[in-house]
């Protein structure tokens, strides 16, 4: 089954959750990590669960311009269609 | 013949820097350091008391506890990268002060992971029948080493010691095999240089090695030990950092009630850490004789390793 926006942005609200983050359930894509006090090390939990339960790996370089949780939406959606689009 | 853990004991500085302290000259809060790191305070060396001092406090008290006499001791191994001098190094030093009689006495730098390494180290010597009876300490003043202006890194490091006697008997379990690892391809990421002489870090990139790293050696380590993580009555990672422990014991499946913590009034003492947590688990009934206790550490090299030890078994002593 196809994942969807609403997916990731579930995963990611319940990541920011398990680590203690504020507001972690109200998390929108348009908010930056800025606003929700979200840090380097938070993002690293982040990726990781991010990793695991879509089946990606999300490079270093790949994280750099990530700056809100809709550009995490977007990496993720676009690594899932590249990942199913690859040849077995 | 195997070696075990008979006796602990633990020193720290007197002095107590709070994190409202770091308000005063950085820009930092304490409702922010302790979100970020979970640590509340520290102890620092100041005055006359050298590492040594409080190496020897933890060492005699380590004795006390085992019911040995320093003139027992043929081995002394001591994990640290802030020794008072360059050379020689704290080990003899305290083997002198303790009146040890004729005991090996050596230092190591593993850097926050030195006191597993120490500790598998004596605990290979005492199975191969060269040792009966080994101190393996723990001593650190890491105030030495860090930038006190690095608003990163100065409100983590901290200072202290702390010991363990290990012995060797009939024992079923003592230390099992110790998981220990290097990869020196990201030796930059966490070291202190030279001429700087001050701690410099990459916190991100250090959190998500050290994580990944001591959850994979914990795992092999309990499969070494023919264990399973429901086996484990108390996890006690090096504390570096809260959420660090918090990962790992996530990531390992350990309940929270299993993971011991005390970063918050100690913070990050390096290679004294995981020895000063063991000894504020059993002085607070978290750990008894007879549990079975998964130890990991990470720290700059990078180095790491893990191991599963039943603390305090008891020994029928062959010596």
């Amino acid at each position: 089954m196809a994942v969807t926006e609403n997916d990731v942005l579930e995963e990611i609200r319940d990541q920011l959750e398990a680590i203690k983050v504020p507001g972690a359930r109200e998390a929108t894509p348009d908010n930056t990590w800025s606003d929700l006090d979200v840090d380097s090390l938070d993002l690293v939990e982040l990726v990781k669960a991010l990793e695991d339960r879509f089946e990606i790996t999300i490079s270093d370089d790949d994280l750099k311009p990530i700056e809100s949780v809709g550009n995490a939406i977007e990496l993720t959606l676009r690594l899932v269609e590249a990942e199913e689009g690859a040849p077995a | 013949m195997r070696a075990g853990v008979v006796g602990i004991g633990s020193a720290l500085p007197e002095h107590v820097v709070t994190n409202k302290e770091f308000e005063a000259y950085l820009d930092t809060t304490d409702a922010w350091i302790q979100r970020r790191t979970g640590i509340r305070e520290r102890r620092i060396l100041n005055g006359a008391v050298t590492l040594t001092d409080l190496a020897v406090e933890a060492c005699v008290a380590a004795l006390n506890d085992a019911g040995r006499e320093a003139a027992d001791v043929d081995h002394i191994i001591v994990a640290t990268f802030t020794p008072d001098r360059l050379m020689p190094g704290l080990a003899p030093r305290i083997a002198k002060l303790l009146g040890t009689e004729n005991a090996g006495a050596i230092d190591v730098n593993a850097a926050c992971a030195g006191f597993l390494y120490g500790l598998d180290q004596a605990a290979a010597l005492i199975e191969s029948g060269r040792v009966k009876l080994a101190l393996v300490v723990g001593a650190e003043a890491l105030s030495r080493v860090t930038d006190k202006h690095d608003r990163g890194t100065a409100i983590l490091f901290a200072d202290g010691a702390a010991a363990v006697v290990l012995a060797s008997g009939e024992i079923e379990h003592g230390c099992a095999p110790f998981v220990l690892a290097s990869d020196g391809e990201h030796g930059d990421l966490l070291y202190a240089g030279r001429d700087e002489r001050l701690l410099r870090m990459e916190g991100q990139e250090v959190y998500r090695h050290a994580v990944e790293r001591m959850v994979e050696a914990t795992a092999e380590a309990l499969r070494r030990a023919g264990m399973t993580v429901d086996d484990v009555d108390l996890l006690v990672v090096h504390q570096a950092n809260q959420r660090i422990i918090e990962s790992a014991a996530r990531r390992l499946g350990v309940p929270e009630e299993k993971v011991f913590l005390n970063v918050d009034t100690i913070a990050n003492t390096s290679s004294a850490s995981i020895p000063l947590a063991l000894h504020h688990a059993e002085l607070a009934g978290r750990l008894a004789p007879g549990d079975t206790v998964a130890l990991a550490a990470f720290g700059g090299g990078f180095v790491w390793g893990a191991g599963i030890i039943k603390w305090k078994e008891r020994v029928h002593a062959s010596a």
